[in-house]
């Protein structure tokens, strides 16, 4: 049987163009021996949910720099509730307030990492979520 | 029939509420777009449930025409697939999306970047699925040769394969689908670069994408030169040139008309089922061929004769009649009567 | 300098090029932040084929590399101007006024991203981001309140906005007409530069040819009727945030220059015409050295082109001008406490390489918008350069450093290297289609985030030297009721302007921008007319088309 490899969803919801973090992070994981399906700038929740679905990936990783994080990760939650795929990781990075991650992360976002994380540590962190689900 | 549950496929990862397998059955006969996702991503890992559910869900009155896009990164394929899947799906057609990019045979990972230009295919008449090639020789992988099968039984009635043309892929991708387009790019200059493309023996239609950009007229009048003298191919259909500007959609009616066309044609030569045929014959090679791996070449009992053959050769022995000798005994199997 | 023993010179010289020593090791440790490799030692040697009056010159003299002034800021400092802007137009008018009693010098006003994209407040796209980065302007109402009591013809406001930076700008200048001053008094600048959106920033709207043709009108513009307005701040700072290295930034930003510079030209304009308004904006990271070399080689470069390629007589036309910011991007979450001390050596790169005006980040913009305790201290920042560390006392300071000029020297030698490939790829506008820029900032952003990973570049608190508890700060936070209220706003005024009015001029916007006419007087119309920001770009979108990110 062929290995499994880690499907990736990574996408820039919200108006704002500063992709450098979430392209960067798209090569890493790319480098990290992940298939990354990358979305682009502007993507709407329901666009990212669709997505997902369709790439059947294992984690949605959602870049936000300009504050629309509070509208759009709990959005994204809902809509995979709504289509019983609330299973798949949701991580998110960019400048995100404190007290905003504390409350993304009661609503169901499952990591937040703020400027600075290396991508060794993302890796790694989708690599032990998916090894405990799959254990 | 054993029941299986996604945790127990190894492929992995826990989705959802377990679908068992007659679950995910019955979901894709319903039309449940994520039960499709899932038998592609079992395909895609090699678990033996996706290739048992895709031929239990297999309908021969489901024909889907296949229409293949290649050509070099850049020339704008994901682009005019956007483009043409946004025509047909105003027509109430139902169109599934493959599309291929090489993953990195050093790490595994892949960047798939193609739905970044397929904006406008959001409804829910199209379907998309990106894939790596998976360290496949040729660049089209077995698993994507499947997943069309897949998305043809899910009543997909147009399925579009975009490949990066490079090498063997150019060859099997003919093999894969009823329409070939080779998708190229005006090179201010250089108005013969097609040919370095090592595209043009396999095109049913050549399109020139970005067709306002200098250059443009040059290089369509080489090609078309180089249809006439070259480009005929055995069943005397001859490649029509097409000029498209993706972005702008410009050009696309008349893409959609020659593959139109180029349909009209195959059906009229009867070409159409022959393709079809040779589709099947070639999966049951492939089926072939996989059992002869797995279970004859990297079975125990035929290392010992392979190693035993290995040794023989460097210490001597006749190396053609050794591979001769070995062949009979694997295809004897291991316990030979 | 002299060197009268030649051979003894040669032979100590020779000791220092052979030794081994540990930074020939790791190299990686001793280049820039930019991978660009450092010498142990610089000596005459490395200036000797330098000429004074051709390539240094005196401050304000061509080719300008030790400045644009003949005084510099012994004449006057810099001008410190704070990028400032969030929630409504009152609340960001409130804060203007603040920064001027506080003795800041000029306004410079964010805009919030639906107005950066042409989105009215109540767009469904709009939807979580009004106000939230800056201030959300969607018609002439707003603009009005956000500069209630702040005579124009007495400040100098830089706009930070691109895409519809015509109608931002327009907006101003209906606003100094209701203020009763005329548009020739207006001072300020536009962003209004698209091409570093293409590569970089990436907040585009209408394709690259289509912008084009927008800013030249502007161009055209602002040399009739707004003399005294910077009609393109040409920037490198995005360019830089988006991961390039020093030289990239100081290469791209030039040949984003350039091509305006061709455009206006292509247009039928005079270059002296429209030239002397043209200003830049780049960054200022860590890397000190590297940074003032940038700045004086990007002098340079400009004056010599200018001159020689593009035939300018004016030598207003061979400045460079430029606005720095200290690096957004070099904050760290972590310890942001430390971030004062970055900005801080960030700014004085930035004064030591001569730049016209500054704005220094706030310790807590990476955690989210500025408080105003961290936008004091950013200010003061600079107060205490300009008026403790004597730095600015004389004129370029560092010129005839071996290290300095020579680093200069390599920063123009490599950026002419980039001129080159662009020229060959076809010009700038085939270079960003066919993605070479946006590329070469790509992999230069992955390889320093693989240098971070591997330790071979080091960011304190980040990769080295973490503490566990981070301490708690204090942070600014938009009311989310914002929105609902400018959503509001904007559907009431459509309903009670004069539709009929507003129907007219998109009509006649329409048609100017389908000929050859100037678009600009077509949207001043519109703007007075009451048309918000939304329908004008909708406008505008139905003739030019927009412009889709690219994949990879």
């Amino acid at each position: 049987m062929a290995e499994k490899i880690i499907r990736v969803l990574l996408a820039k919801p919200g108006l704002d163009g500063h992709d450098r973090g979430v392209r960067v992070i798209a090569k890493g994981l790319r480098d990290a021996g992940m298939e990354v399906i990358y979305l682009g700038l502007h993507q709407t929740p329901e666009d990212i949910v669709e997505a997902a679905i369709q790439e059947d990936v294992d984690v949605i990783g959602l870049s936000s720099l300009a504050g629309a994080h509070m509208t759009i990760f709990p959005k994204v939650i809902e809509l995979l509730k709504e289509k019983n795929a609330e299973d798949i990781l949701i991580v998110g990075g960019g400048i995100i307030p404190e007290d905003d991650l504390k409350s993304l992360e009661d609503q169901g976002v499952d990591k937040l990492f703020l400027p600075g994380t290396t991508i060794t540590e993302i890796a790694e962190f989708i690599r032990s979520k998916m090894d405990s689900r799959a254990a | 029939m054993e029941e299986w549950t996604f945790s127990q496929t190894g492929g992995g990862v826990l989705k959802g509420k377990a679908m068992n397998r007659q679950d995910l059955a019955d979901r894709f006969r319903a039309g449940d777009r994520r039960a499709v996702a899932r038998i592609i991503s079992l395909i895609e890992q090699g678990d033996p449930l996706g290739t048992s559910l895709l031929a239990e869900l297999y309908d021969p009155s489901k024909r889907a025409i296949r229409i293949g896009l290649t050509g070099a990164p850049g020339v704008g394929k994901s682009t005019l697939v956007n483009s043409f899947a946004s025509i047909l799906e105003k027509q109430k057609k139902k169109i599934g999306v493959v599309a291929i990019d090489p993953s990195s045979p050093f790490t595994k990972g892949a960047f798939l970047g193609d739905r970044v230009r397929m904006q406008d295919i959001k409804g829910t008449n199209v379907f998309v699925r990106s894939m790596a090639t998976r360290g496949s020789t040729g660049g089209l992988s077995w698993p994507a040769w499947l997943t069309t099968a897949v998305l043809e039984a899910f009543g997909f009635d147009t399925i579009v394969i975009e490949t990066v043309g490079v090498g063997q892929v150019d060859v099997e991708i003919r093999e894969l689908v009823d329409t070939t387009c080779v998708v190229l790019q005006p090179e201010a200059g250089d108005s013969m670069q097609f040919l370095k493309a090592g595209l043009m023996e396999i095109a049913d239609i050549y399109v020139v994408n970005k067709a306002d950009k200098p250059g443009t007229n040059a290089m369509v009048a080489d090609l078309k030169d180089f249809v006439k003298l070259i480009t005929v191919r055995e069943n005397g259909w001859r490649p029509p040139v097409v000029l498209t500007i993706a972005n702008t959609g410009k050009g696309l009616d008349e893409l959609i008309r020659a593959i139109d066309s180029h349909k009209g044609f195959l059906e009229q030569t009867k070409e159409l089922d022959e393709k079809r045929k040779a589709r099947i014959k070639r999966q049951l090679k492939q089926h072939f061929y996989e059992k002869m791996e797995n279970e004859i070449w990297r079975a125990e009992w035929s290392d010992t004769l392979v190693q035993a053959a290995v040794n023989r050769i460097i210490s001597g022995g006749d190396a053609l009649k050794e591979a001769e000798e070995l062949a009979a005994s694997l295809i004897a199997g291991p316990n030979p009567v | 300098m002299k060197i009268r023993d030649k051979k003894l010179f040669e032979e100590e010289k020779r000791k220092y090029d052979n030794k081994e020593t540990p930074s020939r090791k790791t190299p990686e440790k001793f280049s820039t932040v930019s991978s660009e490799p450092i010498k142990e030692l610089y000596t005459p040697k490395d200036i000797e084929h330098l000429e004074y009056m051709k390539d240094l010159g005196f401050p304000g003299e061509y080719p300008y590399t030790r400045g644009v002034q003949t005084d510099m800021y012994r004449g006057r400092t810099w001008t410190m101007r704070q990028f400032a802007g969030f929630g409504t137009a009152e609340e960001s008018n409130q804060r203007y006024k603040y920064l001027l009693q506080g003795g800041g010098t000029g306004l410079s006003v964010a805009f919030d991203m639906p107005t950066i994209m042409g989105y009215d407040s109540d767009h469904p796209r709009s939807l979580g981001e009004v106000g939230r980065c800056g201030v959300a302007i969607d018609s002439l109402e707003d603009m009005v309140v956000l500069f209630d009591g702040i005579p124009l013809d007495k400040v100098s406001t830089s706009m930070t906005i691109n895409g519809p930076a015509v109608i931002l700008w327009a907006l101003y200048i209906a606003v100094g007409e209701r203020q009763g001053i005329s548009s020739e008094k207006l001072r300020g600048t536009i962003q209004n530069d698209i091409l570093k959106e293409y590569h970089a920033q990436k907040s585009f709207i209408f394709p690259p040819v289509q912008s084009m043709r927008i800013i030249t009108d502007i161009m055209e513009f602002a040399a009739d009727h707004v003399p005294k307005w910077n009609t393109i701040s040409i920037s490198g700072y995005h360019i830089r945030e988006a991961g390039s290295t020093a030289v990239q930034e100081l290469a791209f930003t030039l040949a984003d220059g350039f091509a305006y510079v061709e455009a206006g030209i292509a247009a039928g304009m005079d270059v002296d015409k429209f030239a002397p308004r043209l200003s830049f904006f780049f960054n200022s990271h860590n890397d000190f050295f590297e940074e003032i070399a940038k700045y004086r080689a990007a002098r340079r470069i400009w004056a010599r082109r200018m001159k020689e390629k593009y035939g300018a007589k004016n030598p207003r036309s061979w400045l460079l001008r430029f606005h720095t910011q200290t690096a957004g991007c070099s904050l760290t979450a972590q310890q942001p406490e430390n971030n004062i001390i970055r900005t801080a050596y960030q700014a004085l790169a930035a004064v030591l390489g001569g730049t016209q005006s500054l704005h220094t980040n706030s310790m807590d913009e990476v955690l989210a918008l500025p408080t105003e305790k961290a936008v004091t201290i950013a200010l003061r920042t600079q107060q205490i350069i300009a008026n403790e560390t004597g730095v600015a006392n004389t004129i370029d300071p560092l010129a005839g450093s071996y290290f300095v000029e020579s680093l200069t020297d390599t920063m123009e030698r490599r950026a002419e290297e980039y001129f080159r490939k662009i020229d060959d790829s076809g010009g700038m506008l085939a270079a960003i289609d066919n993605g070479f820029i946006r590329r070469e900032i790509e992999s230069s952003a992955y390889r320093y985030q693989r240098q971070l990973e591997k330790k071979e570049k080091i960011v304190v608190g980040v990769n080295e030297y973490r503490t566990n508890d981070e301490p708690d700060l204090e942070i600014l936070k938009v009311d989310s009721e914002l929105e609902r209220k400018q959503a509001a706003r904007v559907k009431k005024l459509r309903e009670e302007r004069d539709n009929g009015a507003v129907r007219k001029a998109l009509k006649e916007l329409n048609d100017a921008a389908r000929g050859n006419d100037n678009i600009v007087p077509r949207v001043l119309n519109a703007v007075k007319a009451l048309c918000t920001e939304g329908e004008i770009i909708g406008e505008l979108k139905k003739v030019f088309g927009e412009y889709r990110e690219p994949a990879i």
